[in-house]
């Protein structure tokens, strides 16, 4: 009888085990579902600080894309910053949010303000981040705040493996360059373990400098620009489009004057016409003109500086057209200018040029950058809406014209063909240009585009 | 006041409680000091009639305080949504910081009392004689005033604590580099104090799990050796060691693994995330009290009429020590793996 | 036989000190065998309840010592007697003391309630004992409805209903007439070839004539001890 009680007691003891070790089990299980903090790969976006565990409010998150190709998630610029202190050495960069816009941008790029505004209660935090510095003032001003150094430094130190690859990129101020800039401003470049520098140029002569002097890896050029330039040294090539013409939106046009009632272009015989400085501006020209069956002798050419020049003597009636092109055909469209021709039914695209030397030495950063520009030129055509900010602070488009200016349409991932820039290297040819026949091989580089349906959205644009 | 059923029901329960244990503590007073003159058998059994009902309404309202101590907190947390700035306990504490740390303090000393009483008026309630009558009720008196004041430290919080505050809540002062319970370990162990804290916690655990049942095994209460009491304060100055060792393990080691947020030590948001803990924490609690209990009841209870019964109530107090100190470390090494 | 009930020296005075201090009973030393029939026999005020109360650990003495079963109750708590009082002894009080919102079978089992027996056990039990005692069709009658007698048995079940050695009856004959007297009589004489120990307190001379024990009392001394069954016998 005492044996069976000492039995029952012990099976007792043991159920009651087990039952407790099962309810930890299961807690643990659920607890961690609860304050899921941070992804692996393919994991859901996280609901909770990786510091604290706090709620994410969107417009005050900081995310932390690690070497590792995990990602950490902050209620705050003080957890993040605490975070940091213990995990330096596994962070490629961090996102903030611009509290105006609630863009989410590269940190490095940031501007901060400590005020009297608490933004997270639960860590009485009071560092706000701004993607402008106009923005980051203002609310110093109005809320008792001051610029500080950005809080999580301006460079990462990341191990070994994961050391960032160099190329620095020459962009004109066009919208062709968007994607560039968009990889620039939500570290795409970053993600992709790239470190880019942007050179700003204007016009090809100075694209050419830039590129004999070993000043940049790469190029935005406009095709018959690019064409020559990779024939001559330092050699380069073309490895992919950039931005191309579609029937909604043209490149390049002859618009015709508002002040004359020109309405065909044959009606340019005896003429004058503006053309911007440039082999591109040039070809584009005399192609319309010969299109549209206008004798070149016949038209006065009037060689402009640049197009804003070409755009103003055309609005003022010096010139009975002008050679224009995006974004200023864009606002002659909007204007109900008339195109006497221009490139919608045209395949001819701006194109990005990446010198030999880089090639040949740095083929693994230049695979990353065309990556790195396809995803960004995914990210700009599924939300358009959302990046327009960066194409009206860097695309390059007069003021008065930045609002209704539509973001355009990318590539994701292609190059121009061989039956493509033909026409091209015959005129470049027929000008003295070219000294000689080129191969389609030897202008352009197909091996660096990736497949499509290879290329993701990044995840600080996810 | 912020309005919900639990802040309802603690400011009831803390009414009634402060209404209760107060009348009760003075009475039981009286009635020890009269237990102690009475030299008569009829003017001890007077003194028997006259606490029948003192003692009937502690038992059911110390009782209840025992459940409060939880549903304390269970209060809290109920809070947190209605202070600004709160995202656990922790910061529902902050709002009226004094009379929550003090009542923090007192609640499970209240506990430890009131479960102590409990279990000295049942063995006096087995006895014949009642040998225990007067101790029980001076100690009753003792764990009255103890009760009375967290009733009305329960009752002044619900009354004054209300949203409107802003406070920051614990990453603040639990996650920052000079946190005592980071520092004072890590001067007095090292740079590897947590992996020490870490394996001390189950080294420490073990132990106390194998005198607990060494001593079972070795209670001798018809002889009662000199040395048992002796070893059963010890017992219990080692469990409040244990006891120690595992908040601060807990707070440094256990709970960051546990949550999955490696560098936030706040117990609170421990619950609040993986809320079976509290069954864990609440485990080793009874383990630890129940070594407490029973050196107490052998400080007091110790006649010659309970020698018996106190050896039941010994080897029973230290086997329920023993599994919930078990169960408590199933459940915490079964969250660390899982972690 | 063993004996189930000794006093020692057993004294209980009333307002002790005070100028109308009351010496209800006296040093009084006895002893009580099982299965006896037992007769305090004496006056109005000769102490008699006093002492009856004092055997059935219903009151506590002044001085002097009560043995239950050679166990010493005296130092005993109220509680330990009253766990006493519920499995070994039986009180018939002299008013009865039943319910009269209780029917007869409720009064009988009431003392069941707080053992936590269910209510068809109970209603059994007492039904049991009613039907016994000749009460079958009273069952659900309240104390009003009967007389006095039927009252009284009502009593006497609830005493028995858990089964005591000891049946105590105060003044048992006081409030009943001549017929519920003599089945009073036989009841206890019942109980008694049972195996109970019945302790009868009384003035009524009838009892001078029955039982194996009585003790006189007189101004809460004892007296005398006679044996009225041995005395029958010899008068044989």
């Amino acid at each position: 009888m005492k044996d069976m009680a000492k039995r029952k007691r012990l099976i007792i003891i043991i159920i009651g085990l087990v039952a407790v070790a099962a309810i930890a089990l299961l807690g643990g299980v659920l607890g961690k579902k609860k304050a899921r903090v941070g992804t692996g790969e393919g994991e859901e976006t996280a609901l909770r600080c990786s510091y604290d565990g706090t709620k994410l409010n969107p417009v005050y998150q900081v995310d932390a894309f690690l070497d590792d190709g995990s990602t950490r998630s902050f209620c705050s610029i003080y957890c993040a910053t605490r975070w940091f202190e213990d995990n330096k050495d596994k962070v490629i960069y961090f996102t903030v949010v611009d509290e105006v816009t609630g863009q989410n941008f590269d940190s490095t790029l940031g501007y901060f303000v400590e005020s009297d505004v608490i933004t997270v209660p639960e860590v009485k935090n009071r560092v706000h981040a701004f993607a402008s510095k106009e923005d980051a003032l203002k609310h110093a001003r109005q809320f008792n705040g001051k610029l500080i150094e950005n809080p999580f430094g301006e460079a990462f130190v990341v191990p070994k493996i994961a050391q960032f690859d160099r190329l620095t990129v020459g962009a004109p101020l066009l919208p062709d360059a968007l994607p560039l800039r968009l990889a620039i401003f939500k570290p795409i470049f970053k993600e992709n373990k790239l470190d880019v520098k942007v050179v700003p140029f204007d016009g090809e002569m100075e694209a050419k400098r830039l590129l004999a002097d070993g000043s940049i890896d790469a190029a935005i050029s406009n095709l018959p620009a690019a064409i020559l330039l990779s024939t001559t040294s330092p050699y380069a090539q073309i490895i992919r489009n950039m931005l191309r013409p579609n029937p909604y939106e043209p490149i390049f046009g002859i618009v015709a004057s508002p002040k004359l009632p020109i309405q065909d272009i044959a009606e340019l015989a005896g003429q004058s016409i503006a053309v911007p400085k440039g082999v591109s501006f040039r070809f584009y020209a005399e192609y319309y003109l010969k299109s549209g069956g206008v004798p070149l002798e016949r038209v006065v050419i009037k060689e402009v500086e640049d197009v804003a020049k070409a755009w103003d003597l055309l609005i003022e009636g010096e010139v009975s057209a002008s050679l224009l092109r995006t974004p200023f055909t864009e606002i002659a469209m909007a204007k109900n200018m008339n195109f006497l021709a221009d490139d919608r039914i045209l395949t001819w695209t701006s194109v990005l040029l990446v010198t030999q030397s880089a090639i040949e030495k740095k083929p693994k950063a230049v695979e990353k950058f065309v990556f790195a520009l396809g995803q960004s030129a995914l990210a700009l055509n599924l939300k358009p809406r959302e990046y327009r900010v960066i194409l009206e602070q860097k695309g390059g488009i007069p003021e008065g014209a930045r609002k209704d200016f539509p973001v355009p349409t990318f590539e994701v991932a292609n190059i121009p063909t061989q039956d493509e820039i033909q026409p091209v290297v015959e005129w470049l040819l027929e000008k003295g240009f070219l000294g000689q026949e080129i191969i389609y091989e030897d202008i352009v580089n197909i091996q660096f585009i990736p497949n499509p349906n290879d290329v993701g959205l990044a995840f600080c644009c996810g | 006041m912020i309005l919900n059923v639990f802040s309802i029901t603690e400011t009831f329960i803390g009414l009634i409680s402060l209404i209760l244990m107060g009348w009760a503590g003075l009475l039981s007073l009286t009635l020890a000091l009269r237990w102690k003159r009475a030299s008569t058998v009829e003017e001890r059994s007077e003194v028997e009639k006259r606490s029948h009902l003192v003692l009937m309404v502690a038992v059911v309202v110390l009782g209840i305080r025992l459940l409060n101590w939880p549903l304390f907190y269970a209060t809290l947390q109920s809070f947190v949504s209605d202070i600004d700035g709160a995202m656990c306990i922790f910061g529902v504490t902050q709002v009226k910081r004094v009379v929550t740390r003090i009542s923090e303090i007192i609640k499970p000393i209240a506990f430890f009392l009131v479960g102590a009483w409990l279990l000295i008026h049942i063995l006096d309630q087995k006895t014949q004689t009642s040998p225990l009558m007067g101790r029980k009720l001076l100690f009753l008196s003792a764990t009255a005033a103890v009760v009375v004041a967290e009733s009305l430290l329960d009752v002044v919080l619900m009354l004054k604590i209300a949203p409107g505050t802003l406070i920051s809540c614990c990453t603040t002062v639990t996650d920052i580099l000079d946190r005592p319970t980071r520092l004072v370990p890590k001067a007095t162990l090292g740079p590897a104090y947590a992996s020490i804290l870490g394996y001390g916690y189950y080294v420490s655990n073990i132990l106390l799990v194998l005198i607990l049942g060494l001593s079972m095994w070795r209670l001798r209460p018809k002889s009662y050796p000199r040395w048992q009491r002796t070893v059963l304060g010890f017992i219990s100055l080692f469990a409040l060691f244990n006891g120690a060792l595992f908040v601060l393990t807990q707070i440094e080691v256990h709970a960051p693994k546990i949550m999955g947020l490696p560098f936030h030590h706040c117990l609170y948001c421990l619950w609040q995330y993986v809320p079976d803990t509290i069954l864990m924490h609440l485990f080793f609690v009874l383990g630890t009290s129940a070594v407490g209990w029973a050196f107490l009841l052998d400080l007091v209870g110790r006649t010659g009429e309970t020698t018996d019964l106190l050896d039941k109530y010994l080897w029973m107090l230290y086997g329920f020590s023993i599994f919930c100190f078990v169960a408590s470390m199933v459940m915490n090494t079964v969250h660390l793996v899982a972690a | 036989m063993d004996s189930i009930i000794k006093t020692e020296n057993l004294s209980k005075w009333y307002n002790v000190g005070r100028t109308d201090e009351v010496r209800a009973v006296e040093n009084i030393s006895l002893e009580i065998l099982q299965n006896q029939g037992v007769v305090l026999y004496g006056p109005s005020g000769s102490g008699k309840t006093t002492l009856l109360s004092l055997m059935g650990t219903i009151d506590r003495p002044t001085a002097g010592k009560i043995f239950l079963q050679g166990r010493d109750v005296t130092q005993f708590s109220d509680l330990e007697l009253s766990r006493i009082r519920r499995e070994m002894i039986g009180f018939v009080f002299q008013s009865f003391n039943l319910f009269s919102g209780l029917s007869a079978w409720e009064n009988v089992s009431y003392p069941l309630v707080p053992m936590g027996v269910n209510t068809s056990e109970r209603f059994e039990r007492a039904k049991t004992l009613l039907e016994r005692l000749g009460l079958g069709d009273r069952l659900h009658h309240s104390p009003e409805e009967l007389s006095g007698g039927e009252q009284q048995r009502v009593a006497i079940a609830r005493a028995l209903i858990n089964n005591p050695q000891i049946l105590i009856a105060d003044e048992p004959t006081s409030n009943i007439d001549a017929d519920s007297i003599e089945r009073l009589l036989e009841i206890l004489a019942e109980l008694k070839t049972e195996g109970k120990t019945i302790i009868v307190s009384s003035h009524d001379p009838i009892f001078k004539s029955h039982g194996d024990v009585l003790f006189s009392l007189d101004r809460g001394r004892l007296e005398g001890i006679s044996y009225p069954s041995n005395e029958g016998k010899e008068k044989e």
